[in-house]
């Protein structure tokens, strides 16, 4: 195992990854720089070598990148990452047999990413997304509002990034609640399940989730609705794509009034997080100064355009999102089409120690380059 | 007119505002202005001063393409690309016999408006010059993405002789945003010959634009580009040449190559041989030329495709960065944008291999083949759609005919006459 900053050589045995990924104790963001750059060579190099094993395209990947480099920086900066589009098109997987797929919304892409999750992934995704979600929310279990609909996490459709996403947070769920019906035009509030919900959860602190876009329709429904004030503990938790709301001109400030409004609730009650459908288990929720902080077990690299060199503090650039959680796919590392921009190596003023950042929306599109521009017919 | 429309170049006498700028440009007589003759040797002034560098004249122009400007507008270049489309080039000047009872004279249209695109930014000389030398008023919009190419060639002009004055005093060059409507519409209306350079997007929007019913378009449009290449009769120079006409514009022209057929097979000495030359010339020329900086869609790609060659079964080559890459496909790989210098290496034993793959889209196919091969190969490939086969390094080079379009005809009205008393 190469723990020294040097990728491993090709044939070197690849041991299977410890299961026990989590130190026990040792909050997620607790561990000292030093120490987490170790931690994660260590834990990157094992699962280099067992995905090169495992996936013979995810070799040829790597037989390229080593013949050629992954350019300047510490370990995890010269670290292969395979781009995110890869998984759409190609069926990349590090495991024998029937193994669970979790496909991509297909709200904003052509086509959806096809993520292998085996029993052992889903373990260490669940225990990791409990394990942040615990330091931003408290550990305590309380009633669920789900702003989406029940069918979403049932049978095929859980594999889907909505129904990943509503059972990351199962674990802090006392009760399920599903508020949303299918409506001509798609999902829309069901006053009468939102007021069942209400009256069975009563006067206590709940957490509820939803797709933004969703959230925010529901929200501006409920506007009319008499509803109960919250109690203030209650929190509104809410990811994925903004673009729907930017072409309704409708920014974070704005939103976070839609939704916090009917409930009487203060708008950084509102939080919204960062995921990715390649990085089940990873939840960003922002912190109390609006940041996203990276675990002992994940990183994130900001890359320049032009060069995809990592990205200096404060620069915006392409997300590699890095984490140790995957075993049955090699999503492990992922170059996305999202811009962002570390705001601090350290020192965040919430408290939390280590890399914070900000996630910036997807990269735009490049401007049609010319005459050249034209598919071969 | 919106102030939107930022004047770039004006002529001495203009209107009021953009139409009417036009609008004068377009009524101005030309009858008793510069002849041909005269308006070539003050072209080939420029050409001259480009050279020389006179005046700063290069400071402020794109290197990209600069010698080849130079070279393009001197006069006997610019003569021989008339004749080869006019059998009696003194029409353009007199009446002249072309039969036994019949005259031909070419006349200017009148006012050409040229809409550039911004991914080679001489392109707009090209056309102007052709236009000018044959006595046409012009008004050039240049895109927002590309910085004032026609200045300092027009101040040069005026500067030389009173012939030049006379061009550069013929010639409006703007700028405004696509989106500024009433910009577009007064272009378009007052357009006796509309060009439009450019991807699929711009040139439908420039044809949907209204228009004189008589108004003759020209349209330089979407168009890819190949090479194919036979290691037996290559030489190390043509490698380099061959390489610079993929590097040069960062393959943004729709003259640059994005597939190079090569004969041979992979582990094969003179494919292998050739390779090695070819990914060197890649790297040097790379070096040698800069690239445009790449926004982030643009950079994510290149990572991307390099990702899709190497999962298709293909061999990337290419340097530690985003600067270039070579991909030996099995065959062309539409999924993979071959754009900022990326280009697919396709092997092939036999030209029957490479029909399939010409699309009809095609314009330019650099060659060097072996004669009987050449002569084979370009009858096939030009009934399917290629318009061009240049030598190595002569890619980008724009001539008459471009796009299989006859420029001189285009840009000028044929006056017959029957010869009186025969």
């Amino acid at each position: 195992m190469a723990t020294n900053g040097e990728l491993p050589v090709p044939g070197q045995a690849a041991a299977a990854p410890e299961l026990q990924l989590f130190v026990p104790g040792l909050a997620p963001f607790a561990m000292p720089a030093a120490e987490k750059a170790i931690f994660l060579a260590s834990r990157l190099a094992e699962l280099l070598e067992y995905h090169r094993e495992r996936c013979p395209g995810y070799a040829r990947l790597l037989t390229d990148w080593e013949q050629y480099g992954g350019g300047d920086g510490d370990y995890v900066q010269r670290y292969p990452f395979v781009p995110v589009t890869v998984f759409k098109e190609y069926d990349l997987k590090s495991v024998a047999g029937e193994v669970a797929v979790v496909r991509s919304s297909a709200t904003t892409s052509t086509q959806a990413s096809r993520i292998y999750i085996d029993k052992a992934s889903r373990k260490r995704q669940s225990r990791s997304a409990n394990l942040i979600l615990t330091d931003f929310i408290g550990a305590e279990r309380r009633p669920y509002i789900v702003f989406d609909l029940e069918e979403t996490v049932r049978g095929a459709k859980a594999f889907s990034a909505r129904g990943a996403a509503i059972l990351a947070l199962a674990h802090l769920a006392t009760e399920f609640h599903f508020v949303l019906r299918e409506g001509r035009d798609g999902p829309e509030l069901d006053p009468d399940a939102l007021h069942r919900a209400l009256a069975k959860i009563g006067d206590a602190p709940f957490i509820a989730y939803g797709f933004t876009f969703m959230l925010y329709n529901a929200h501006r429904q409920m506007a009319s609705l008499d509803l109960p004030r919250a109690h203030p503990d209650s929190v509104l938790l809410h990811s994925g794509g903004w673009k729907k709301l930017v072409e309704l001109a409708v920014g974070k400030p704005v939103f976070n009034g839609v939704v916090s409004g009917p409930w009487g609730l203060r708008p950084d009650r509102v939080v919204d997080f960062y995921g990715a459908v390649e990085q089940i288990g990873m939840p960003y929720p922002d912190c109390s100064e609006g940041y996203k902080h990276v675990p002992y077990w994940a990183d994130v690299i900001t890359r320049r355009g032009d060069t995809l060199a990592p990205a200096p503090t404060g620069e915006s650039g392409l997300i590699q999102l890095i984490s140790c959680l995957p075993l049955a796919a090699p999503n492990h590392s992922v170059l996305t089409e999202d811009l962002g921009r570390i705001v601090h190596a350290d020192g965040c003023p919430c408290g939390r120690p280590g890399k914070s950042f900000l996630f910036e929306g997807r990269a735009p599109r490049s401007e049609v380059r010319g005459c050249s521009d034209v598919p071969r017919r | 007119m919106s102030p939107a429309v930022e004047p770039v170049w004006t002529p001495a006498s203009p209107g009021t505002d953009f139409a009417g700028q036009l609008a004068a440009l377009r009524s101005a007589p030309r009858q008793a202005s510069a002849g041909v003759n005269e308006r070539l040797a003050a072209l080939h002034g420029l050409s001259e001063a480009l050279l020389s560098g006179a005046g700063n004249l290069r400071e402020g122009l794109p290197a990209d393409g600069l010698a080849f400007l130079s070279a393009f507008l001197r006069e006997d270049n610019l003569r021989s690309l008339i004749a080869r489309e006019v059998p009696a080039p003194d029409a353009l000047s007199q009446f002249v016999a072309i039969g036994p009872r019949k005259s031909l004279r070419l006349l200017p249209r009148g006012l050409v408006c040229h809409w550039v695109a911004g991914n080679v930014p001489l392109l707009a000389v090209f056309s102007w010059a052709v236009s000018a030398a044959l006595g046409n008023a012009n008004a050039i919009r240049l895109s927002s993405r590309q910085g004032d190419v026609m200045s300092p060639l027009l101040r040069s002009l005026a500067a030389q002789s009173p012939v030049g004055r006379i061009i550069s005093d013929e010639t409006l060059v703007v700028t405004f945003d696509r989106n500024h409507t009433e910009a577009q519409h007064a272009m378009s209306l007052a357009a006796d010959v509309r060009i439009a350079w450019g991807g699929r997007d711009a040139v439908d929007a420039i044809r949907g634009l209204p228009t004189r019913w008589d108004c003759e378009d020209v349209v330089f449009g979407p168009r890819m580009s190949m090479a194919v290449i036979d290691p037996a009769v290559i030489k190390p120079t043509a490698v380099t040449r061959l390489v610079t006409d993929i590097v040069i514009f960062d393959q943004l022209a729709c003259s640059s190559p994005q597939v190079v057929f090569v004969k041979g097979v992979p582990d094969e000495a003179g494919f292998d041989a050739f390779m090695g030359l070819f990914q060197e010339a890649f790297a040097r020329q790379s070096a040698a030329f800069r690239r445009h900086g790449l926004d982030f869609a643009e950079t994510f790609r290149i990572s991307l495709d390099r990702s899709r060659a190497i999962l298709s079964g293909g061999t990337v080559l290419r340097d530690g960065g985003t600067q270039w890459t070579v991909a030996i496909m099995a065959a062309p790989a539409d999924g993979i944008d071959c754009a900022n210098r990326f280009v697919q290496v396709v092997p092939y034993q036999s030209l029957d291999e490479i029909y399939p793959f010409v699309p009809e889209n095609a314009q330019t196919c650099v060659v060097q083949l072996p004669p009987q091969d050449l002569a084979a190969f370009s009858e096939q490939a030009a009934w399917r759609g290629v318009c061009r086969f240049p030598n190595p390094g002569e890619g980008n080079h724009f001539e008459n005919p471009w796009d299989g379009i006859g420029l001189v005809s285009r840009l000028t009205r044929f006056v017959v006459r029957s010869e009186a008393g025969r």
